[in-house]
């Protein structure tokens, strides 16, 4: 045999014994800080109160509500179907999403909105998701101290506000029926008259007959 | 057999080959950012509020010019423009990542000076500050209650309340109680 032959096979296996010793790549997916940076920059992350409202009134199937604060806090008062994944416990020791919740996160299709009592805690746990390759995840800006004052306390607009906000103050007011539990005042002097009941006659039997 | 005929070419052509692979190899996987701590390290320093900077500490180090912190504004410009923490440098938010700014932040590393990041709300500066953290910049902070805390304390100089109101994670009222409230009206 030539001896190039030699040559080219000692060559292969130092390519490949080289391979060996490359550095081990690490198996969690993740973003790179670019990418991450591109996503933080995209103020779409961010929605309103109340296109939150309005999301649970449509009970949107592709929904998910995510609170990040603690459980005590959860049990407290929450939104409607959310769900409680306290910041606390969102990562393991070795920094990767707990797959408890990677469950419930990673579901394509799925928007996930994260709220807090502000957004901060909120913006902080999208931060760590983002950079663990989930997707479609939002921030409920200010939080449920904001939701308080725009869908459990509406105030109302000025007289000399365009007629936009009357609108959006309407909606607010119809959302914190929906969510106060929808006791809208009913007079209770307008009774409705019993419906007369008229029952049919039998029928008499033709007597007689052949 | 053809390359027998010419056999000076052949290993020609295998030390380009060589070569190219080398080069490859060096070159390779050489991203310009990447993260050194990972989320449980960087959770665990959102925990322990020790990269907060609080209003009353920031004025009182902004006042002094105190050597060992720098105010980084990463609003835009006409933002900065109108008004901002003396003192402070602008790098816009889309900036951040650039030579330059990495430059800068690495000069202030040599120094030994704290970074205080800081926006209109702190919401606004929390990503650009959690990103450098994982980046690994350790002595960076990120001002709480923003520059609008800032500027409206300068103005009034009030009585802080029990719970200051930058600490915008404390709920500001008894949600269960109002959504009572909201049922019964």
């Amino acid at each position: 045999m030539n001896k190039t032959y030699y040559f080219l096979i000692a060559l292969t296996f130092a390519l490949g014994f080289g391979a060996l010793f490359l550095p081990e790549k690490s198996h969690t997916k993740e973003i790179t800080p670019e990418q991450l940076f591109y996503k933080m920059n995209n103020p779409s992350r961010f929605v309103t109160t109340d296109q939150v409202a309005r999301l649970i009134i449509e009970s949107d199937p592709a929904l998910l509500l995510v609170d990040a604060r603690s459980p005590d806090q959860y049990r407290l008062f929450s939104l409607p179907g959310a769900m409680n994944i306290p910041m606390k416990e969102l990562v393991d020791s070795n920094g990767i999403i707990c797959s408890k919740w990677v469950d419930y996160l990673d579901i394509e299709g799925l928007n996930v909105i994260f709220f807090s009592n502000s957004d901060v805690i909120a913006d902080q746990v999208w931060v760590i998701c983002t950079r663990h390759e989930l997707d479609n995840l939002y921030v409920m800006r200010g939080g449920l101290n904001t939701w308080a004052e725009t869908i459990l306390k509406p105030q109302k607009p000025f007289e000399s506000s365009p007629i936009e906000e009357f609108a959006l103050y309407d909606f607010r007011r119809g959302a914190c029926q929906y969510f106060g539990g929808g006791s809208i005042s009913i007079k209770s002097d307008v009774v409705a008259d019993p419906v007369p009941r008229i029952r049919r006659k039998k029928k008499t039997v033709v007597a007689g007959g052949c | 057999m053809i390359h027998a005929k010419n056999p000076r070419r052949l290993t020609l052509s295998l030390i380009v080959f060589v070569l190219i692979i080398i080069v490859g190899l060096i070159t390779m996987n050489k991203p310009e950012f990447s993260y050194k701590n990972n989320s449980a390290q960087v959770l665990k320093s959102i925990l322990n509020k020790e990269g907060e900077l609080i209003p009353e500490k920031a004025i009182f180090y902004a006042e002094e010019n105190n050597p060992s912190f720098v105010f980084v504004d990463i609003r835009n410009p006409y933002e900065y423009i109108k008004g901002h923490i003396p003192n402070a440098i602008n790098i816009p938010l889309t900036e951040l990542l650039s030579k330059e700014t990495m430059k800068t932040f690495d000069k202030y590393v040599r120094d030994k000076t704290t970074i205080v990041i800081y926006a209109n709300t702190q919401t606004e500066a929390n990503g650009s500050w959690m990103l450098l953290k994982q980046l690994g910049y350790s002595d960076i902070k990120v001002l709480i209650g923003g520059f609008e805390y800032y500027s409206k304390e300068l103005k009034e100089n009030e009585k802080v309340p029990e719970t200051p109101e930058y600490f915008v994670e404390t709920p500001k009222y008894d949600f269960a109680k109002i959504a009572k409230e909201a049922s019964s009206n």
